[in-house]
């Protein structure tokens, strides 16, 4: 057994990874994590893209992968510093502390706060809403926009890239998971209400996954998801409430005018870094805001600091079972400094 | 008497000849060039009560400088020194010659080399006092000489963020101008050493030399001395008429024609050449965060040599901050756009055609029109709709099917005609409507609709509708304790003068920080229309600046009266925007029985009756 300890911040898909892995090894393991219940962002998610595993499954496999931890749940790290002697002090929201010998931050992304792009509607239409919100009113968390249910002939618009590839709000970079999640959630829609249209607005479809090109086909073919190269430039209401779109076709390079039921924005992941990582313990971080690890090639993992490693989406958007590999990378570098 | 002569004068005079030749042929020139209308205008105010106005504006602006006593009294004190002490140079030391010869016309170099002619204590009628009175005058300009150097050195000592660049001829100039009553008090002192004579000044300085009386006098100093006075002074009037000195005489023929009536399009000639370089239109630009080099001082400087291109024409927000610092009075807007129209196509903007202005045709008299940016504010907008309804007043929205422009972009980027056809379609429109009150969101649309189309109705911006709303009573409104400040969007504040309207509305909501960018002094928040060559990133820099200049720790939200300001600021706020009627939508006191008062001559449409929550 080592007597070495080691901290984890964040109990999502790479922070669980990385407590695996370092449980495994016989290392002592603290998982600090702001909610009640591990898995991050999968508890925000019904299905998985791309083969619509519940996205509770996953989580609880996950978690079933680590071995003893000290689980700190409901514990919103505020703060850590680090000694001369290398140790890291964490401190915790009622005020005590805890020391490690190296540290793992696994904080993750937040979602794109799509009231930002005010043009959109969204907060002022209730029909608009965001793929988050979406996963939640697939899941029978939260009930559609009222009226929608008793409506035959459903119009669903579906846009991408939003609050991503968009300089206006301060993102270029492209969130990768949100295409998929577009044709995903369209399928979803097309399934739940069989007799609507969907008509997605994209810039570039970006299926890099496995099995994500496959489902963009099955969309089109199966469920006749209308898919169009064009930016939505802005969305007003009409007296019955339904959604006047205005976009641009760019392959056409002529305006599109259209009305929908219900609008669903496809919302990017942000960097959500607390200050303590930046000021305190020296992380670098790219244009995007994310974390920087050493390099991107083979120390993605490292920091300048001794001890300390970055895991999962706090580096930059990534799908559920990269973040959880991402983790367990993290790990394997910290077990193998250890043992140096 | 006959005039006394020496060779040294010879500089002096060429340099003073060639610019008196100058500066006339440049009025002849700005002369000629005006419209027949304009000539006849000023010819029949010459001998007016104008001529006096201006006379006195001349002194007050010209010797006195007031306006730029108000931007910073070191400042204004170093203009003014400067101005009046070599004013005072002139006027003494011709009264002096006056009293010396008799003769009323003398040589022009009479009274400049007056020591130099006549050294040593020379008695006629008051000889003391003008001597005396030379001194105060040289101690007076020496006292604005050394201020400019220190200002070059430290701009912000005299109240001055930044100092404007300068090109050769003004370096020239300026080097000249430095030197000129440095080596007229050592020319004097020096005479003054050797053949006694001066006042407290020059006096003072010939006993300081006098040890060294003997040396100057074998070695002929005094006349080497005067020689380089000659020199520096021909030399800076040389200059003058190609550097930015030319401004002291422009200004004063600029205030002239002024009150004369002569129209601002005529006067543009004169305005770039009355330009003094001074550098205060730089600290309120909005464009400073992302660089030195497009504000007002270096644009007017180009047209002035004729090497504006049409990209510096457009190199500008048009947020008219520079306009409304400028001493001179300057109309800097209009300059920029002279500028835009010459190279108007490189940066056209395309007119809207169809514009569906589906405007009451079933009886509503008050039209509300969001603006085109209105589209993108859906909050703004749907407040205003809200708050219309609560206020129970029936509306018709204006261009609802959206397609409509105001005609302000083609105007800001040159196309005048293509705006004015803009205008004359959309006032068409307005006037086949019933329409009595227009109101709109958009600063700009106001703007437009208010300065630039000839509407039998009344305009109005939606803070001024709000302000009237609330203060009727109409609207009501609950205070909370939330902690807010207030953008001024220069379209509104600056380029309509509305900026008592939001703040009497908002601080009956909330309480409402004051700023040292207010008003005025607002910043513009990058996002202005008058720019098309602006990139994002530097949009965003302006709007960091402006709201880290008005934003404090306490500030729990930033509101503003423009859907642009609120795009523009919210990209980059660390704390909330939203638009003044969105804060009034929050702080609406709803009535659900509330009494509508029946105002026989309210231009408002109400429903006359009771209006439901
Ligand atoms: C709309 C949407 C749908 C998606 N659908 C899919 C999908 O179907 N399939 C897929 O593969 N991927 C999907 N993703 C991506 C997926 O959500 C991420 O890959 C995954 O969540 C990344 O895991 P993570 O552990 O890096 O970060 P997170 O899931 O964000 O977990 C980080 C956790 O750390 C906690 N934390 C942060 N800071 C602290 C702190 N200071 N103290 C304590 N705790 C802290 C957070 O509360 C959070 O719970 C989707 C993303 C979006 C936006
Ligand atoms: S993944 Fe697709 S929707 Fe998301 S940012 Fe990239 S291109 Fe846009
Ligand atoms: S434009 Fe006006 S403020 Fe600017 S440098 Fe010229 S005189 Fe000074
Ligand atoms: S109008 Fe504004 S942006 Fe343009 S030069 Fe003047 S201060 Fe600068």
């Amino acid at each position: 057994m080592h007597t070495k300890k080691i901290a984890v911040i964040g109990a999502g898909p790479a922070g669980l990874g990385a407590a695996s892995v370092l449980s495994r090894n016989g290392l002592r393991v603290s998982v600090f994590h702001r909610e009640a219940a591990a898995g991050g962002h999968l508890n925000d998610w019904a299905w998985l893209f791309p083969r619509f595993v519940p996205a509770r499954d996953v989580a609880v496999s996950m978690a079933a992968e680590t071995r003893q931890v000290d689980f700190h749940p409901g514990c919103h790290i505020a703060g850590v510093s680090r000694h001369a002697n290398g140790q890291f002090k964490i401190v915790m929201p009622d005020g005590q502390t805890e020391v490690a010998d190296a540290l793992v931050y696994a904080g993750g992304f937040r979602v794109f706060d799509a009231s930002r792009k005010e043009e959109l509607g969204y907060g002022i239409y209730p029909r608009v809403v965001t793929s988050a919100d979406l996963e939640k009113m697939l899941a029978g968390e939260v009930p559609f926009p009222v009226e929608l249910l008793q409506q035959q002939a459903l119009r669903i618009g579906v846009v991408h890239c939003v609050g991503s590839r968009d300089e206006k709000s301060g993102n270029r970079h492209c969130s990768r998971m949100c295409c998929v999640t577009g044709v995903k959630q369209s399928i979803e829609l097309r399934k739940r209400f069989p007799n609507s249209r969907v008509t997605a607005f994209y810039m570039d479809m970006r299926m890099f996954g496995n099995g994500y090109e496959e489902l963009y086909l099955e969309a089109q073919r199966d469920w006749q998801v209308l898919f169009v190269r064009g930016r939505v430039s802005e969305v007003a209401e009409s007296d019955e409430g339904r959604l006047r779109v205005k976009a641009e076709d760019t392959l056409l390079g002529r305006p599109i005018r259209d009305e929908f039921d219900l609008l669903v924005l496809m919302v990017g992941m942000e960097a959500d870094l607390p200050k303590w990582l930046i000021e305190d313990l020296g992380v670098k971080q790219i244009d995007a805001g994310f974390a920087r690890g050493n390099d991107e090639l083979v120390a993605s993992n490292r920091t300048p600091t001794r001890g300390l490693y970055l895991a999962g989406s706090c580096k930059g958007p990534l799908s559920v079972a990269e973040a959880w590999n991402d983790g367990q990378a993290a790990a394997q570098q910290l077990l193998l400094d250890l043992n140096r | 008497m006959t005039q006394p002569f020496d060779w040294f004068v010879i500089p002096f005079a060429i340099g003073f000849w060639s610019m008196m030749l100058l500066l006339v042929v440049k009025i002849c020139r700005w002369w000629l060039g005006f419209s027949s209308v304009d000539k006849k205008m000023a010819l029949s105010r010459i001998f007016s009560v104008h001529t006096l106005r201006a006379l006195v504006e001349m002194v007050r602006e010209g010797l006195l400088h007031r306006n730029i006593f108000r931007v910073s009294p070191r400042l204004g004190y170093m203009h003014m020194s400067l101005a009046m002490g070599w004013f005072l140079l002139i006027v003494v030391g011709k009264f002096q010659t006056l009293a010396f010869t008799g003769n009323h016309v003398n040589a022009v170099w009479l009274p400049i080399f007056f020591k130099s002619f006549y050294p040593g204590d020379v008695h006629f009628a008051g000889s003391v006092v003008y001597e005396f009175l030379m001194d105060a005058a040289l101690l007076l300009v020496l006292s604005g000489v050394a201020l400019a150097w220190y200002k070059r050195v430290a701009p912000s000592a005299l109240g001055m963020r930044k100092s404007a660049r300068h090109i050769w001829p003004d370096r020239v100039a300026l080097t000249f101008l430095w030197f000129v009553f440095p080596v007229r008090l050592l020319s004097e002192g020096g005479t003054a050493a050797i053949h006694g004579g001066g006042s407290f000044l020059t006096g003072t300085v010939g006993a300081v030399l006098s040890p060294w009386a003997d040396l100057l006098a074998a070695w002929q100093v005094d006349g080497a001395l005067w020689w380089g006075y000659s020199i520096v002074l021909g030399g800076f009037f040389l200059m003058l008429p190609w550097s930015r000195y030319m401004h002291i005489p422009a200004e004063l023929v600029l205030i002239l024609f002024r009150h004369w009536g002569v129209s601002p399009q005529s006067l543009q000639p004169i305005e770039l050449e009355a330009c003094s370089r001074c550098g205060i239109c730089i600290d309120g630009c909005a464009m400073l965060p992302v660089g030195n080099d497009g504000q007002a001082v270096y644009y007017v400087r180009d047209a002035r040599y004729g090497y504006v291109t049409a990209a510096k024409a457009h190199d500008c927000l048009m947020c008219g901050s520079c306009e409304s610092r400028c001493p001179v009075g300057l109309r800097l807007g209009s300059l920029r756009l002279e500028g835009r129209r010459k190279g108007a196509s490189d940066w056209a903007v395309n007119p809207v055609e169809s514009a569906s202005v589906a405007v009451g045709a079933n009886g509503g008299r008050v039209v509300y029109f969001p603006g085109c940016v209105g589209a993108l504010t859906p909050a703004v907008t749907s407040a205003m709709r809200r708050l219309m309804q609560a206020a129970g007043v029936s509306f018709v929205e204006m261009d609802a099917n959206n397609g409509m422009c105001c005609g302000r972009p083609l105007f800001l980027s040159g196309q005048a005609d293509a705006a004015r056809a803009q205008v004359a379609q959309n006032s068409q429109l307005l006037a086949a409507s019933e329409a009595q009150v227009l109101v709109t969101s958009c600063p700009v649309c106001y703007k437009m609709f208010s300065q630039y189309y000839q509407l039998p109705i009344t305009v109005m911006h939606h803070t001024q509708w709000l302000k009237q709303m609330v203060g009727d009573g109409r609207l009501q409104v609950s205070h909370s304790d939330a902690v807010m400040v207030y953008h001024d969007p220069c379209e509104l504040g600056r380029g309509c003068g509305v900026y008592d309207e939001p703040r009497d509305v908002l601080s009956r909501m909330v309480t409402l920080q004051s700023s040292s960018d207010q008003r005025q002094a607002s910043l513009c928040c990058g996002g202005s229309l008058g720019g098309y060559r602006m990139k994002d990133a530097g949009r965003q820099q302006i709007a960091s600046h402006a709201v880290d200049r008005l934003v404090d720790a306490r500030t729990q939200t930033l509101v503003t009266a423009c859907p642009m300001c609120k795009k523009t600021l919210a990209a980059v706020s660390p704390v909330k925007v939203k638009d003044i009627a969105e804060v009034t939508l929050e702080h609406l006191v709803l009535l659900p029985f509330k009494k509508i008062p029946h105002q026989e001559k309210s231009l408002l449409v109400t429903k006359q009756e009771l209006v439901g929550a």
